[in-house]
């Protein structure tokens, strides 16, 4: 076990406990990546915000029903935010079909009002994006390298001067690290 | 032989491998394929996220979450309070609230049941207050039609428990589930396993306000290592007392 997994797991120990220094240190980690699911999936901004609100309210409440067996606890957080977004959407969804009803019109077709992007492939894409935060910063940087300024393995040796060799390397061993966590962690019924 | 690793997770990068002998194999071996696969719409995933790390909400975020939770921690709200277009003043899912609470009733057929009342000062000695009781009935989709069930929560001394009993369930594939719901936010809160004789008693969580969760909902799950609720709910019902 890394030191990072060591520390995630002292955490979640201190919040199960009822810790709320843990609640705030678990806010100050991942606040920013479940506002994020609810910028992307919810029509308003504000509907993030209480989104977030929710979901840490949520977790407190039900802290002891996490098992750090079963996922981390981002993964765990972002169940709770996806069940929420689903749920909301489906309610606003309702509400359109009723609506939609009552004017003896079809429903149009698609998804709920505001809801831009499936909160199950934008919570994975998080979850990703956590896992490459978490990364040890060679891989980060040649992953960065690659997936947000498509350079080449042989223009990230250029453009960092490592071998290309150790680029190989870190390309492979960050990309299974990262499909390791999506596999272990990403949202079901994919 | 299997191309090496470094090899694949390049093409799964859009470095497709000039060597004609690479191509070929990977056209023969689903093995190598499915790596590729899984690695490509690892990177597909990473690419869709947005590069920088997510900035914190504002702070009155944590200061709604503290006030809510009664945290003893103070919390810093330095911030402006939110909008105020009066759209927007209502947290998104309460906007629909009382539509929801209304199809909610339309699913939740029988309400409360004398019977039961009757039974739960029998069972559980006259000490214990019921507190709310609920009939559980399948849902209209649901494929478990001739369930049924009922749930009560009762007070004794100072602790409150919920039991739930089921009939009409067939042996799953994973277990069943209990949860308090409220149909209204979309919370949940777990409550543990159903035994094989299809019943199960759970101690309510302290400082769990029950009249928040006023719907019994029982899913089916799998074991697939995914602690939410699975979507399939096989029995609800509306809590009253």
């Amino acid at each position: 076990m890394g030191a990072t997994e060591q520390a995630d797991r002292e955490l979640a120990e201190r919040f199960r406990a009822g810790d709320e220094q843990a609640l705030r240190a678990l806010y100050d980690r991942w606040a920013g990546v479940v506002h994020r699911l609810g910028l992307r999936c919810l029509p308003t901004a504000a509907d993030a915000e209480d989104l977030t609100q929710q979901v840490f309210v949520a977790a407190w409440r039900s802290r002891r029903s996490y098992d750090p067996e079963r996922g981390s606890l981002v993964a765990w957080l972002l169940a709770i935010a996806r069940t929420q977004v689903a749920d909301g959407l489906r309610a606003l969804h309702r509400d359109r079909k009723v609506a939609a009803a009552t004017r003896a019109a079809a429903p149009p077709a698609g998804s709920a009002p505001g809801s831009a992007e499936d909160p199950d492939r934008v919570a994975d894409q998080l979850l990703v994006a956590d896992e490459l935060d978490r990364l040890p910063a060679d891989q980060r940087r040649v992953l960065r390298l690659a997936f947000y300024d498509d350079l080449t393995h042989v223009q990230i040796a250029e453009a960092t001067g490592l071998p290309l060799g150790t680029v190989k390397s870190h390309l492979r061993r960050g990309l299974q690290r990262l499909r390791n966590r999506w596999e272990v962690d990403g949202a079901p019924g994919r | 032989m299997h191309p090496d690793d470094d090899v694949l997770a390049l093409i799964a990068l859009n470095e497709p491998s000039g060597d004609p002998a690479v191509a070929d194999h990977l056209a023969g071996c689903p093995d190598c394929r499915a790596e590729v696969d899984a690695l490509t719409e690892t990177a597909a995933l990473a690419r869709a996220a947005d590069p920088d790390p997510a900035p914190p909400p504002p702070d009155r975020v944590w200061a709604g979450i503290a006030a809510t939770l009664d945290l003893a921690d103070p919390p810093t709200a330095t911030d402006p309070p939110p909008a105020t277009d009066p759209l927007l003043a209502k947290p998104w899912w309460r906007r629909t609230a009382t539509l929801t609470a209304a199809a909610s009733a339309g699913v939740l057929v029988a309400v409360g049941a004398g019977w039961l009342m009757g039974r739960a000062a029998s069972s559980t000695g006259a000490q214990a207050t019921v507190v709310s009781t609920a009939d559980l009935n399948p849902l209209p989709d649901s494929p478990e039609q001739a369930a049924a069930g009922t749930a009560r929560i009762e007070r004794t001394g100072g602790t409150t428990q919920l039991t739930v009993d089921a009939t009409g369930l067939p042996t799953p594939d994973g277990f069943y589930e209990v949860w308090l719901f409220d149909p209204t936010s979309g919370r949940m809160v777990p409550m543990g396993n159903l035994d094989p004789a299809q019943h199960g008693t759970f101690p309510m969580p302290p400082n769990l306000d029950p009249t928040r969760y006023p719907v019994i909902d029982i899913s089916a799950e799998k074991y697939d290592n995914d602690p939410e609720h699975s979507e399939t709910s096989v029995l609800r019902g509306q809590l009253s007392g």
